[in-house]
Formats: structure tokens, sequence, C-alpha cells
């Protein structure tokens, strides 16, 4: 009976959230780029995947490749593992610590903030990190890009 | 409390076979049916242990990750229903216990595994060999303990039907049964119907089992009644027969008595027979003449009449003698024997009582010849035959002087002396009376007048004797006149015949003193043709 008589308010929540999720993604959009003076130009998904979830420590050119996590930017991160494997952050994280034990396979490096990121960028040639299309750089050079 | 034999454990026992067979036969069905559930289970069970170890797999297959995929693997294999494993992809293999499942040459189950991110994509196959050894001892584990749980349950449903059968039939029927055994029939002892058994099978069957006692008692009732009735009958029919004074016997055809009573005992003591089981056929060792009792008896017997007469005992010499009246009458028993009833009559005395009053009619007192009467009887009975003879009549001279001078003692010796001479003299079939008085008839066998002359002379010599009464000196002389008629020449009618022998005997009489010894006189037969006419 109280379910009842609060359906239309919880509706209305309901609706209002889905809106808002829409707008986040709707606003940003998400790439990945590595250092401006990396070899690789463009890469897949398959490829970024075997990349941030451990399978290859290395671009398909042989050189070696750092993917990198944002840690403070819990949106960010979530939007882009959402994008990369389709699963929530927790899942992700869920495999790692699974793997962790066997120590063959890393996780991606993690930086603090997107100006670590950018800094870590400028700095590391093999670094790969995904970013909001708004923060890229000229010191950043995009790789792939989410639609 | 159970009887083998009895109805519970039969039932009992029918009951727990027939379950028994059932059992057996649906154990079959019941071990495919157990089959099939378990390998769809055990297939089930495979699929959601895959599902366990998949994202696991998927993700050594991802990482090319050895370790990874011997945990899944070794994941898959540690459960019973799995025997063997293996995860095959371009870059990784791994299997455990594969060479075993091959050779046992079971048929693996493939699951092909999936990129952990992107499940379009295929990675690997992982072939999952199933236990069937287990899978099948399993499901043979499973269904042999239904089995047993059925067994038991037959069992079970045995014994409680044996219980049941028990309370709800046999106990009951087991106390009817005890009841029934100790009544008496025809009493009014009645079985109990069981508690809660008024409307059962049961119950009926006491109702009935009462109803047949009613009808058995009043049966028994109406069978002690005529019971006492025939016994009093047979007790008087009893007691006539013993104490009837009538020896009585009911004997078989072969001779053997069945029956007699105290009379008859006492005639064959009586008769020097000891008492015995039978006295020949017809009781023939009893009679003097039992040829001629005999052949009377079968000859009334044969028309199926009674016989009856009057036969004389045997009797030892001292004895006087036994005459019985028998009546014999023949029997037919409803089942076609024949019996004879014999009934003997002392008529020993009545006899002799008739044969005393007999003689006493026909004979003289004094004398023991016959008396006139009996003469006459005589006479009559000749005449009848139509036998020649010569009547002689005779009358005593002297014998009124004999009297009248020596009294009548006197004179009876004399006609007892006349009389002795007179039986003496005459032939065998001639045949000596006394008419009366001092006159005597002679009837004699003859139909000339010699041969009576040559009678009467012997006659006459002998009644002449002299005899000597009271030591006196002088004798006593008696004579006689005689006077003869033929039958049939002089007369056919006895007392014509009489009186012409009367008138003959007069001139004789005539003649007593003038001439003594013309004493014999014969009649004349034209008188005799005179007296008929008259």
């Amino acid at each position: 009976m109280i379910l009842l008589k609060r359906l239309p308010l919880i509706v209305t929540l309901g609706l209002l959230i889905h809106g808002f999720t829409f707008v986040a993604y709707a606003q940003e959009k998400i790439v990945v780029v590595t250092n401006r003076n990396n070899d690789v130009q463009a890469m897949d998904k398959k490829g970024l995947i075997d990349l941030f979830m451990g399978k290859y420590s290395a671009f398909p050119n042989g050189k070696e490749a750092t993917p990198i996590d944002v840690e403070l930017e819990g949106e960010l991160k979530s939007q882009f593992y959402q994008s990369l494997v389709g699963l929530p952050l927790a899942r992700v994280n869920a495999y790692w610590s699974r793997l962790k034990f066997s120590g063959r396979v890393k996780p991606p490096a993690i930086e603090q903030t997107i100006d670590d990121i950018k800094l870590r960028l400028e700095e590391d040639e093999s670094a790969l990190a995904y970013v909001y299309e708004s923060y890229v750089t000229d010191n950043m050079k995009v790789v792939f890009r989410f639609d | 409390m159970i009887n083998v034999r009895g109805l519970g454990f039969r039932f009992f026992l029918f009951l727990v076979v027939a379950a028994m067979i059932v059992v057996l036969v649906t154990a079959e069905f019941f071990y495919r049916a157990t089959y099939e559930n378990e390998i769809n289970e055990a297939n089930n069970d495979i699929e959601e242990l895959y599902q366990t170890v998949g994202a696991t797999a998927s993700i050594a297959a991802f990482l090319e990750d050895e370790d990874l995929a011997k945990e899944a693997i070794n994941g898959l294999v540690k459960t019973k229903k799995i025997l063997a494993a293996s995860i095959k992809s371009e870059a990784l293999y791994y299997q455990a216990n594969v060479t075993e499942a091959i050779n046992k040459d079971t048929e693996p189950r493939i699951f092909v595994v999936r990129h952990p991110f992107m499940p379009e994509e295929s990675l690997a196959e992982v072939k999952v060999y199933p236990n069937f050894e287990y899978i099948i001892q399993q499901a043979d584990k499973i269904s042999t303990d239904n089995s047993y749980s059925l067994y038991v349950e037959a069992l079970v449903v045995g014994i409680v039907a044996l219980f049941i059968t028990y309370y709800i039939i046999i106990s009951p029927m087991l106390r009817v049964g005890r009841s029934l055994h100790k009544i008496t029939p025809g009493t009014k002892e009645r079985i109990d119907i069981p508690d809660y058994h008024a409307q059962s099978e049961i119950g009926a069957l006491v109702q009935d089992t009462n109803e047949l006692l009613n009808k058995v008692e009043e049966q028994f009732t109406q069978e002690r009644q005529l019971r006492e009735e025939i016994e009093f009958l047979e007790k008087r029919f009893r007691m006539l027969f013993e104490n009837a004074k009538t020896a009585t016997v009911l004997m078989a055809e072969n001779g053997i008595i069945e029956l007699r009573n105290n009379a008859f005992n006492d005639l064959v003591e009586k008769i020097g027979l000891g008492v015995k089981q039978g006295y020949g056929e017809l009781l023939d060792e009893l009679f003097e003449t039992p040829d001629a009792m005999k052949s009377a008896l079968k000859e009334a017997f044969a028309r199926n009449e009674f016989a009856t007469g009057e036969y004389k005992l045997k009797s030892s010499a001292n004895d006087s003698a036994i005459w019985v009246q028998l009546i014999a009458s023949p029997l037919l028993t409803e089942d076609g024997e024949r019996y004879y009833q014999l009934a003997l009559n002392d008529i020993s005395s009545r006899r002799q009582e008739l044969q005393k009053l007999a003689l006493q009619a026909d004979f003289d007192a004094l004398t023991g010849i016959y008396n006139r009467n009996g003469g006459e009887k005589l006479i009559t009975k000749l005449m009848k035959k139509e036998h020649q003879f010569a009547l002689t009549l005779i009358d005593l001279n002297g014998f009124k002087a004999v009297n009248d001078i020596y009294g009548h003692d006197a004179g009876d010796e004399v006609l007892i002396f006349v009389a002795e001479q007179l039986k003496e003299k005459i032939r065998k079939n001639d045949v000596a009376i006394r008419w009366g008085g001092d006159e005597f008839v002679l009837l004699l066998q003859a139909d000339d007048e010699e041969s009576v002359k040559s009678v009467i002379e012997k006659v006459n010599t002998g009644v002449k004797q002299p005899f000597y009464f009271n030591n006196d000196t002088k004798p006593t002389v008696v004579s006689m006149s005689v006077g003869v008629a033929f039958y049939p020449q002089t007369s056919c009618n006895l007392h014509a015949l009489i009186k012409s022998a009367d008138i003959a005997m007069y001139k004789a009489k005539q003649n007593k003193i003038a001439a003594p010894d013309d004493y014999l006189f014969f009649a004349a037969p034209e008188i005799i043709d005179t007296e008929r006419n008259q």
C-alpha cells in the first residue's frame, strides 16, 4: 500500500537519475592517448583491452606499453572501463584482485589526477592513458576514440 | 498370537509377496528412470560446475595463463561427477585425466570459452568428460536404496496389514470361534457379537450362527421330547414283552434269536435245554415233531400269513409233556430283512384238563373202558365210515345178587373184572363198552356169526371164572346173556341196531336157567326193516 502510494515519486526519481546519467555521457567523450612521440598512431579496441586488462605489456610494434589508471577521477575511470570491456568498475577491480596472486600479470599503473596523467604522458613515452576529449593537449596523441 | 496357517499370516504373506513382486518388477523401471534422471542431473551439474570455472577459464584463455587454466580444469576434475577435463586454445593446452577418459570411450561435453571482455569472440574450448561410472554407480545406489526402501515399505505394510487384520478380523473371529467351541448345541448359550461388528460380515456370521443355534436348540428340544416319549413307550413295551406269560421270540431267518423274554427262557429251562443263541430254524430243536411244525409254518409263511398250531415240546422222560400253542408270524423290515415272531403259549395244563374232560365224557370211570356216550360216538363214527361190525350186547346174570349180598364194592369189583376180561379176550380191533349198569357192548370187527361166536366164547370163558369174596368158601360165578346185531346187515340205524341186539339178548336171557349154554342169540334182519319203516 505504502509502495503504491509512493509509486509516482519513485518513477519520477528513476527518470531523473536516468536523465542525469544520459546527460553525463552526452557531455564528455573519452579518448585514449599516448605520448606525442609514440610510434603508435592508432589502436583498436581489442588492442586496448589486451593492454589494459594485462594480456600484453607492449604495443603491437613491440615497444613497451604502460597503461595508466586515474585513481581519483572515479567517473572517468568507470566510464572508460564500461566502454572498453562493458563491465562496472567493481568487476574490473575484482578481476584484478584475483589476478594479483599469480604475479605474472600486472594491472595498469596508477596516477592520482588528470593532471598527474598529463605529466606522466609528457614524460613517459610508453604511457597509455584515457582522458576526456576536452583534456587532450598537444603533448598527447589520440590513438582511440570512443563513439 | 500368530497362527502360521491362519488367515492373518496368509494375508500378510500374500501381501508381502505381492508387494515384493511389484517392487521387483518396478525396480527395473525405477532404475531406468533413476539412471536417466541421474544422467540429466549430472549433465546439469556439469554445466553448473562449468559455470563456476567458466570465468576462470575465460580469463586463462584471454591471458593465456596456464596457472589459471590449471585452476579451472582441476576445479572441474575435483568433483566426482567429472572424470576428466581439458582446455585448449591456440596458445594453451591443459588437461587432466583425459587419457583415462578416452580409454573408457567417454564422450566429452564441449564448452566454448568466450573472451571475457568480448563475448562475441571465442578463445578456447573446454572438454568435460563426465564420470559415467560414478553416475551409474550413483544411479544404482539410489535405485537400490529406493528398492530397499520399497521392500521395507512392503514389509511394513504387510506387518501393519497383519496387525489390522488381526485386530479387525482374526481376533474377533478367534473370539467367536472360541465361544462357538464352548457352546453345547441345544442349550440356551449364544455367541456374543464382537464389539463394533454389529454391521460387519463377522457380525452377520455370528447372527446366522446364532439363528442356526436357535434352530438346533428347537430341534434338540423336539427330539428330546420325542425321545422321552419313545423311551416311555419303549419302557412300557418292554414291560409288556418281558413280563408276558407267553414265551415270545423275535428271530432272524437263520434261526438266531434277536429278542426273547423271560417266559421263553423259563420254557427252555423247563424242557432241559439251556439258554442259547438259537434253537435251529423256527425253534425246531424245541419240538418233538419238528417236521410237522415246520411244514405247517412254512406253508403259512408262503402265503404270508401267520401260522398257529398246538405242538408238543421235547421232554426228558421223567417230565410231564409240555404242549404249546405256537403262533408264528413272518415280519418283513423296511430293509427287506425277514424276521419271525414266535409266541409259545404253554397249554399243557389246559390240554390235560381237556383230556380229562374228554375221558370223563367218553369212558367209564370205574372200569376205564368206553361208556355209553363214548360207545355211541364210536358206533356213529364206524357207521359214517361204513365199517362192517357186529354189535354185541352183553347183560350179566347174577350181578344183582353179588351187589345185594356182598355190597356195592364187590359189585364194582365184579364190573372191573368183567371189563378186564372183555378187554383181554377181544381182538385188537374190537372195542369194549360199558353200556350202563351191568350191561356191556362189544363192537366186533365181523360180518358173520361164526367169527362172532368164536370171540364171544372166549369172552364167556373168561367172565365165567369164579371168584371168592370175603374168604367165602362158596365161589361166586357171573354169567352173561348176549344179543348180536350186524351192521349194516341187521340195520343201518343206530337205535334200530341196538334194539335188535337188545331183543336178541332178551331172548337169550330167557334161557339163562333153562339152557345156560345157549346164551348167544343173533337178531333177525326182517325186524330191522319194519324198524326202519317206523
